[in-house]
């Protein structure tokens, strides 16, 4: 029985100077699917990325969250639709404790006592309790990471979007972060950007391969991996699949 | 009500502490003339704390708002007589200014320093147009502009139900100073509510505040025209106590002063402003008797010294506060309370910095 599909992106294309970053772009994203995203330098995820967030317009194409139009829509709009975002370097309030990062998102649909309990489970769910009421800009670039990703998730979202959460982390802290990934909560999609294949390996149900803009390969991640077009353009001859 | 009655305590409690004592001394050392000046600028200066220091908003045109409220004033009172409803009036047609500036900046998304060009230059446009207005024809109802000379004589505010056509200038500093501690408390209780953390969340990194799912332009409008309902505020008071309002109120000079007065205090800081504002306005007010150097050489001086050895400003080097500015960025003074403050005193600061390191 097919999922549903809570993120679809149709004939997407992002312009910048005339040049197109995303060139045509066809997507879909299912309840409960792990989706990665991986492309060389340049391939368009990350500017896929941010017009999905309603950061970037884009130049035409359309896309639709749990139902809704969100082409044209600020990044809060998007957010209130159940999307929660984690980009690609740490995006936090840098002078602000870990609690009151997590709370300032989960305060905004939930009333305070009902915020301060999803701040304590979550906290305690991603393992940065010990945190709670450090200033996050003194906290090394791993920790972020996990605050970033729980303050995401504070919002309840029915999508999540990493970008790149792997960059920069050791490779315990890689397999942690994989672990909570596959933890998630029921329902929840997650479309993750990435350069790590390893980590696209722990975690990845689907893969989609963006080069130049294009799709180049979409499916099953052994599929892709074997896809002889993927291993000339990204992977190459040598890569290990 | 527990949580209400706790929080409106610690919203209250400093400044009313600080308050009374210096609202019954003060009166014995200083002419009480020359501190509702100083209680004016206070909240003029706190205007600016708010919306920068906190909101993250560099406003040049702060002055602007004061002169609008100065202006508003007596426009109204002079066409309605009612001088309390015409502070009320004064107050909210400089909110409804500042919200529509706001809204234009905000919702146009323009970045931080177009945003202060922005400001700045609505500040010049009022000033030049104050002065162009001699003309019998700049006239609002029976209220002339007056150009470059301003208005003059109009009528002030008064004591309810009493016959005085003025308030003297003792009961006029108190009255100045309750609108200080009034504008104080709200700030306070403003930072400790939601939407005051938001806007503190906000000045941190409006992207993720966004992701969040908070529409920031909006919150940015607020807090915005907060400040310019503020900054009404004082320049309904200065017209009273000046008993005249001239185009010099929209001056660029006014507006670098609001500015000076906010980084000498400490940025970041609701106290700073108020302290910056009282302790240049003083200096400026003794410097004034002499003629041997000019006022503004030495003010400058000062702000570039203070820059160079208290960069969060006089407040900031005794307060600990995470939202200050300047080196606190770099966390030498933070503490690990985990909570939300707007002031707190530096003993409290090493209290918890020594608790933490327990």
């Amino acid at each position: 029985m097919p999922r549903e599909i809570v993120l679809s992106i149709e004939g997407l294309i992002v312009r910048f100077d005339g040049v197109a970053a995303v060139n045509g772009v066809d997507f879909e994203l299912q309840r409960d699917e792990l989706h990665c995203l991986i492309g060389p330098n340049g391939a368009g995820k990350s500017t896929l990325f941010k017009a999905i967030t309603g950061v970037v317009n884009s130049s035409a194409g359309r896309i639709w969250i749990n139902g809704h139009e969100t082409t044209r829509l600020q990044p809060h709009s998007v957010a209130r639709l159940g999307v929660g975002v984690k980009t690609q370097v740490p995006s936090l309030l840098e002078g602000l404790s870990v609690r009151e990062n997590l709370w300032i998102a989960a305060r905004r649909s939930n009333s305070t006592r009902r915020a301060s309990q999803i701040v304590d489970e979550l906290m305690e769910r991603i393992g940065i309790a010990g945190d709670e009421s450090r200033i996050v800009e003194t906290l090394a670039h791993g920790r972020r990471q996990l605050v970033e990703l729980a303050t995401a998730l504070a919002i309840n979202p029915s999508i999540l979007l990493l970008d790149e959460p792997a960059a920069g982390l050791s490779e315990e802290e890689v397999t942690e972060f994989a672990n909570l990934l596959q933890e998630r909560s029921r329902g929840m999609a997650i479309l993750v950007v990435e350069h790590n294949m390893s980590f696209v390996r722990m975690v990845a149900e689907n893969l989609t391969v963006l080069h130049k803009g294009q799709i180049l390969a979409a499916g099953e991640p052994e599929r892709v991996f074997d896809n002889e077009r993927v291993q000339d353009v990204y992977l190459g001859k040598e890569a290990v699949l | 009500m527990t949580f209400l009655g706790n929080r409106i305590s610690k919203v209250v409690t400093v400044p009313l502490l600080c308050g009374i004592p210096i609202l019954l001394v003060a009166p014995l050392l200083v002419q009480p003339y020359t501190l509702a000046q100083l209680c004016i600028f206070a909240i003029l200066a706190l205007s600016l704390g708010l919306i920068w220091g906190f909101g993250g908003i560099l406003c040049f045109g702060q002055g602007a708002f004061f002169g609008l409220g100065a202006y508003a004033y007596v426009v109204i009172v002079t066409n309605l007589g009612l001088p309390w409803t015409a502070l009320v009036l004064a107050i909210l047609f400089t909110m409804l200014v500042s919200a529509i500036l706001g809204m234009m900046m905000f919702y146009g998304r323009l970045s931080d320093v177009y945003l202060a060009v922005v400001t700045l230059v609505f500040t010049l446009i009022l000033n030049r147009f104050m002065n162009a207005t001699a003309g019998p024809e700049y006239q609002i109802g029976s209220a002339r502009l007056g150009g470059f000379n301003g208005i003059p004589g109009f009528q002030m505010l008064d004591i309810p139900w009493s016959d005085a056509s003025f308030i003297p200038d003792l009961i006029y500093y108190f009255l100045c100073f309750v609108f200080l501690m009034a504008a104080w408390i709200f700030c306070r209780w403003l930072l400790s509510s939601h939407f005051g953390r938001v806007m503190v969340a906000i000045r941190e990194n409006e992207r993720r505040v966004e992701f969040a799912g908070y529409d920031t332009r909006i919150h940015k409008t607020v807090t915005f025209t907060i400040g310019g309902g503020l900054a009404g505020l004082a320049g309904v008071l200065y017209a009273n106590w000046a008993a005249i309002v001239t185009p010099a109120l929209f001056s660029l000079t006014q507006s670098a002063e609001i500015i000076i007065w906010t980084i000498v205090g400490g940025l970041g800081t609701l106290i700073g402003p108020m302290v910056g504002a009282v302790l240049l306005v003083s200096l400026r007010l003794i410097l004034g008797s002499q003629t041997i150097i000019d006022n503004f050489f030495i003010m400058g001086i000062l702000l570039i010294l203070v820059v160079l050895w208290f960069p969060r400003g006089i407040a900031g080097a005794f307060i600990s506060n995470r939202f200050a500015r300047g080196s606190a960025r770099r966390g030498r003074w933070r503490t690990r309370s985990g909570r939300l403050s707007t002031d707190k005193s530096l003993s409290q600061t090493q209290d918890s910095e020594k608790r933490d390191a327990a």
